[in-house]
């Protein structure tokens, strides 16, 4: 059995881990991540009365 | 994105503005994991009018032919919000000139290197710009040499040991 601190230096060597592998990803890649992030929080900042606006990338 | 790209491409091309490079979140974006951001900032350098005075006018008049208006500090160009920011001190104007071509989705634009976006980061001192040179820090390659340089020159080696101890 595990310890907890070896459990949490695995989950956060693991995380590390990851966002080395995203800032490693392409720049276009990089920006359909961010207008994915835009999506989940417009609704929230809207609420609190921010105006924000979603990228079209379409364009 | 790349749409809006071409249209300032083609304002730098047309000589309303002489240079410009991506900068803010967006340029950290480059060299980091992607964040949350809404704005694209673009750093530009033109002209100044006769008497000496920068104004943005003629810009938001070029893009106005063009059939881009401006919500608040924003033009939203190709559904993108951009900022325009001139180049406000000499360590932006030298970052500016830097500034590092690359490709976005085949359209030529130009970011910000790392270095300077930490020193501007170090000079504007938010509590977000903290975290973004601790980001960039982590998570970028960065020219050591070149930073201590810059870091030098503009006096913030004390704020970048307090930052980064």
């Amino acid at each position: 059995m595990d310890t907890v601190e070896n459990t949490m230096a695995n989950l956060l060597r693991d995380k590390e881990a990851r966002r080395g592998k995203l800032a490693k990803l392409s720049f276009e890649e990089k920006v359909r991540i961010v207008v994915e992030l835009q999506k989940i929080q417009e609704p929230i900042l809207r609420a609190r009365g921010l105006d924000v606006k979603v990228w079209d990338l379409n364009n | 994105m790349k749409r809006a790209l071409e249209v300032i491409n083609n304002l730098e091309k047309d000589g309303v503005i002489t240079r410009y490079a991506i900068g803010g979140a967006m340029a950290s974006i480059f060299y980091t994991e992607p964040i949350s951001t809404f704005d694209l900032d673009i750093f530009i350098h033109f002209t100044p009018t006769s008497s000496g005075l920068i104004s943005l006018v003629p810009l938001y008049e070029a893009l106005a032919k063009r059939g881009y208006s401006g919500s608040g500090e924003h033009v939203d160009i190709e559904g993108i919000p951009v900022q325009f920011l001139p180049a406000y001190n000499a360590l932006v104007e030298e970052a500016l000139e830097k500034a590092v071509e690359v490709i976005y989705a085949t359209v030529p634009t130009r970011v910000l290197r790392v270095e300077y976006l930490m020193a501007i980061a170090l000079q504007t001192g938010r509590p977000k710009d903290k975290g973004r040179v601790e980001m960039l820090r982590v998570q970028a390659s960065i020219d050591t040499s070149l930073l201590k340089d810059i870091l030098k020159r503009y006096g913030f080696e004390r704020v970048w040991k307090l930052w980064t101890r």
